[in-house]
């Protein structure tokens, strides 16, 4: 190649504007790739704020499926909001460079290009000085190595400038734009993903969690009744919710209401629908509510061909709590005057309303009663869970009588507001008021009788020791015969001495014995004291004096009932008398004869019949032979119909159950379904078994193994049996 | 008809109970035992017994008869043995001594059934207790007191009931059965109709259904 070729090969270099002309388009093509950076970079943050929304929202189902339910849940969840956030992201970034941004001069170009361009020279002085003369200038432009033939000077650095600044946020958005497809190809809903863990107990997974319905997740809304002052309660996801009479329930679901259908059944009680709203907390949203009865029921909503069930179980609001504190018992008043005191605790479990004390005052006799109702005390507790109520309770302002009788007890009343709500009430003191002429034979609760004095002998014992003596009396001496003789006098006299209490205490009523009345002293027990004995002073019984039973006996129909019941205590106390005489003279032998008529007769006092003054009716005996089918009208056989044995309900419940248990591996929603009812109608019949079932339904809901809660179930239903002590095939 | 071999006789059991005057009717029970005999072969023993409602014993007998002219308010022992009572198939019939319909008996027997047991409801007059054995086209027979304008001068229509399975299980009366059954048996004889005649149905009720 000859000179000529090599010039005419070698590229012509620019002038001065030339070069002036090119640094400024480089700065413009500088510029631009800067702009593109700022905005990649922006869409590569709006790109990833999108994707961790997803993420963040599968995440949340994934831990906690009813969290979906949340408003929260609900703003991520719609994609236009999710769109305007990753927006304002956008903008936020987009912005946050554009403060940042400094335009790129001539003179940072020509810089930019001596920085790309080692072998380039002079560009920058061009650039930045425009008044040099021409030829240093055209000489600062051949120097400047820029040729004709770039349109842009630097193309190849400019483009991998821009490749550079571009290449990292093109990326992010490249990958998050590829996650986000996946994502949305993966796991269109929540539900789904939830789904897919799987439950190793059933085979359709899709069909035990139904998740990709309306009908799960929901959340159930528990508003208590106000006068209960509870907060409303939110549940998530679940399949039973145990409240308070009178509550209402509300499900919210996810979901238009296009096709859904929902309806109560209580456990003995027809079905009926109930409506189905939109709710104005999920967008789009179902919603459903119903008021929880006495009565368990279970809600049953529809979708199609999927349903899904909610056990209510009703929590009752017991009555309150009252203890009558005072009176402690029931009682017997002679007088119908004084002052009684009242108190009585009450508690609720919820707040109280009132208490007070209601005394029924009945005043009559035979076949004429009439009865007084009162309320005293009366107080108001407003909402306290315990109290206590007190009265001084006057028997003369009440207007008591003798003969009256008061029933009293303690009533309360708690929040609930329906007017037929019970009251709580304590157990009922009857207070009865003796009439004068029945005192006799009120039965008053007076003190025990005193412990009986082991240390004194009886009449059977005083008998015995005098037999025994006399079989001494030969061996002992004489001395000895008259010390132990007396002793048994003395004790003989003693038993005697309460023997006549008992009978001056019948006659009389007098519990003194042993005294002397003369004849028209004008107080006579009907006695007369003939040489210390005690002689009926009328001719009929005067023979009882001489100690003779039989002859007493005989007369007794000529004298009154109370001598006669006491005859056999006078033949004792005379008896003793002699006996004692006997043994004051050193005579045993003498003294066992009356003292074993005492002994006698005392037995036959114990075996008297007692009379009452205020007699109950001698109860009838029916003459059976007699009457036996002598009546004058004849009747007809009513034919006896057997009865139908109880059904055996923890069998039926056992039944139930296997069947449930074994159509989860077939039919997982229908065996759901299955246990939610069979928990329903086990909560009075077996309420542990019930409890157990809740935790198959729970595991079931989570997706957990329901197998250790099935077997916790059958053996809460039907425990083994338990025998003592080894088998027969057992090892010795 | 043939007496019964080897069954138990049936025990009339009169109730007895805290609150009030149980043992208002003394001659009641053996006048229906006497029209028990009188009329049906049914095995019955001679003489009633008296039970504390608050005893487990109250338990061995199908039929309770409980009066008094008092209010009634059941301990809670005895609240306790009565819904056991109920729940194993007895017949507890409490009739109103007071015959006064809102009388102090009245309210509070009816009070504590509630409590205890459940609202006693009127029993229709054509129920098969009134044909178990002798017919009462018109339901409960009527009784002098009624008749004669005591108490409440009202004559009662129905008696009321509490049933469990289309069975009486509480058996209430306002009309006074207490007066007009408690007189000694032997005086039927001067009666044209025998006033008792229910009690047997009463009687047979519990027993055969």
């Amino acid at each position: 190649m000859n000179q000529a070729q090599i010039d005419a090969a070698r590229p012509l270099p620019l002038t001065a504007n030339d070069v002036r002309h090119r640094v400024a388009a480089l700065a413009k093509a500088l510029e631009r790739t800067r702009m593109l950076r700022i905005i990649v970079t922006g869409a590569a943050a709006a790109l990833l704020v999108l994707l961790a929304m997803r993420a963040l929202l599968l995440l949340v189902a994934w831990i906690s499926p009813a969290a979906v339910l949340s408003s929260v849940w609900q703003l991520l969840n719609e994609p236009a909001a999710r769109f305007a956030l990753a927006f304002v992201v956008y903008l936020l970034v987009m912005l946050r460079q554009m403060m940042r941004w400094q335009p790129i001069t001539p003179v940072r170009a020509a810089l930019w290009y001596e920085e790309h361009h080692p072998a380039s020279h002079a560009v920058v002085t061009l650039v930045e000085d425009t008044q040099l003369s021409g030829r240093v200038a055209e000489r600062l432009a051949s120097q400047s190595r820029m040729v004709v033939q770039e349109t842009v000077p630097a193309n190849a650095a400019v483009r991998s400038a821009r490749w550079r600044a571009l290449k990292t946020p093109l990326g992010l958005s490249i990958t998050a734009i590829a996650l986000l497809v996946i994502v949305s190809l993966a796991a269109t809903t929540p539900a789904s993903i939830t789904s897919a863990r799987g439950i190793s107990f059933a085979a359709d997974v899709n069909a035990v969690n139904p998740r990709a319905s309306r009908l799960a997740p929901w959340r159930i809304e528990v508003t208590p009744p106000a006068y209960s002052r509870l907060p409303t309660r939110t549940l998530t996801d679940s399949g039973t919710v145990e409240a308070l009479v009178g509550s209402r329930v509300q499900l919210i679901g996810l979901g238009d209401t296009s096709g859904l259908l929902a309806s109560v059944s209580p456990r003995a009680g027809r079905e009926t629908s109930l409506p189905v709203s939109s709710s104005s907390e999920a967008s789009p949203g179902w919603s459903t509510t119903t008021v929880v009865t006495p009565e368990p029921g279970v809600i049953k909503v529809r979708d199609g061909n999927d349903s899904r069930l909610l056990v209510i179980i009703p929590k009752a609001d017991s009555l309150p709590r009252v203890r009558l504190a005072a009176p402690l018992r029931d009682s017997v008043y002679r007088d119908s005057t004084g002052v009684l005191s009242l108190s009585a605790e009450v508690s609720d479990d919820y707040g109280l309303a009132s208490a007070a004390f209601e005394v029924i005052l009945t005043s009559g006799a035979g076949e004429q009663f009439t009865a007084r109702t009162l309320r005293l005390a009366e107080r108001s507790f407003a909402g306290a869970r315990t109290g206590r109520i007190v009265h001084e309770l006057s028997f003369a302002q009440l207007g008591v009588k003798s003969g009256d009788v008061l029933h009293v007890r303690a009533v309360a009343r708690d929040q609930h507001p329906a007017a037929s709500r019970e009251f709580g009430v304590s157990e009922t003191r009857s207070l009865r008021f003796a009439r004068a002429e029945e005192y006799d034979s009120v039965a008053v609760e007076a003190a025990p009788p005193p412990a009986v004095d082991s240390s004194l002998l009886s009449q059977r014992m005083l008998l015995e020791l005098t037999i025994k003596l006399e079989a001494r009396r030969t061996t002992i001496a004489r001395d000895v015969l008259v010390a132990e003789s007396r002793q048994l006098a003395t004790e003989q006299a003693r038993i005697r001495r309460a023997v006549s209490a008992i009978v001056y205490a019948r006659l009389s009523g007098e519990g003194e014995s042993e005294h002397v009345h003369y004849e028209g002293d004008g107080h006579d027990h009907g006695l007369t004291v003939q040489e210390g004995k005690l002689v009926p002073s009328f001719g009929g019984a005067a023979s009882a004096a001489s100690g003779t039973p039989t002859r007493v006996n005989n007369n007794v129909s000529e004298e009154s009932p109370i001598i006669a019941v006491n005859l056999p205590l006078l033949e004792a106390y005379n008896a003793m008398w002699d006996a004692g005489r006997a043994l004051e003279q050193a005579d045993p032998r003498a003294a066992i004869p009356p003292m074993r008529l005492a002994l006698a007769a005392i037995q036959r006092a114990r075996a008297a019949e007692r009379v009452y003054l205020r007699g109950r009716v001698r109860p009838i005996v029916v003459d059976l032979a007699r009457v036996r089918l002598a009546g004058k009208d004849t009747g007809q056989n009513a034919r006896r119909l057997p009865g139908v044995a109880e059904p055996d309900r923890v069998r039926q419940l056992d039944r139930r159950f296997a069947r449930a248990a074994d159509q989860l591996t077939a039919n997982a929603t229908s065996a759901r379904d299955s246990l939610a009812v069979l928990r329903l109608d086990a909560l009075v019949d077996a309420p542990a078994f019930s409890q157990a079932l809740d935790g198959v339904l729970n595991a079931l809901r989570d997706g957990r193994d329901a197998t250790d809660a099935l077997v916790f179930a059958r053996r809460t239903l039907s425990r083994p049996a338990v025998t003592r002590g080894a088998s027969s095939w057992s090892v010795p | 008809m043939t007496v019964l071999p080897n069954v138990s006789p049936f025990v009339f059991a009169t109730a007895q109970y805290e609150s009030g005057d149980w043992d208002s009717a003394p001659s009641l029970p053996g006048n229906l035992i006497d029209s028990v005999a009188r009329y049906t072969s049914l095995p019955v023993a001679p003489q009633g017994v008296s039970v504390a409602l608050a005893s487990e014993d109250a338990l061995r007998y199908p039929l309770l008869f409980l009066t008094g002219h008092l209010p009634v308010r059941f301990t809670p022992q005895e609240g306790r043995v009565l819904q056991r009572y109920v729940e194993r198939g007895g017949l507890l019939f409490i009739d109103d001594h007071n015959h006064d319909i809102d009388g102090a008996f009245h309210k509070t027997a009816l009070e504590e059934i509630r409590r205890l047991v459940a609202p006693l409801t009127p029993l229709r007059n054509n129920h098969p207790l009134y044909t178990s054995f002798f017919r009462f086209e018109d339901g409960p027979p009527t009784t002098s007191h009624e008749l004669n304008g005591w108490g409440d001068n009202l004559v009662h229509e129905h008696l009321l009931a509490v049933l469990r399975n289309d069975r009486i299980s509480v058996l209430y009366s306002n009309k006074d059965y207490s007066s007009e059954w408690n007189f000694h048996p032997d005086n039927k004889r001067f009666m044209g109709v025998d006033p008792t005649r229910f009690g047997v149905n009463l009687v047979v009720y519990a027993l055969t259904h």
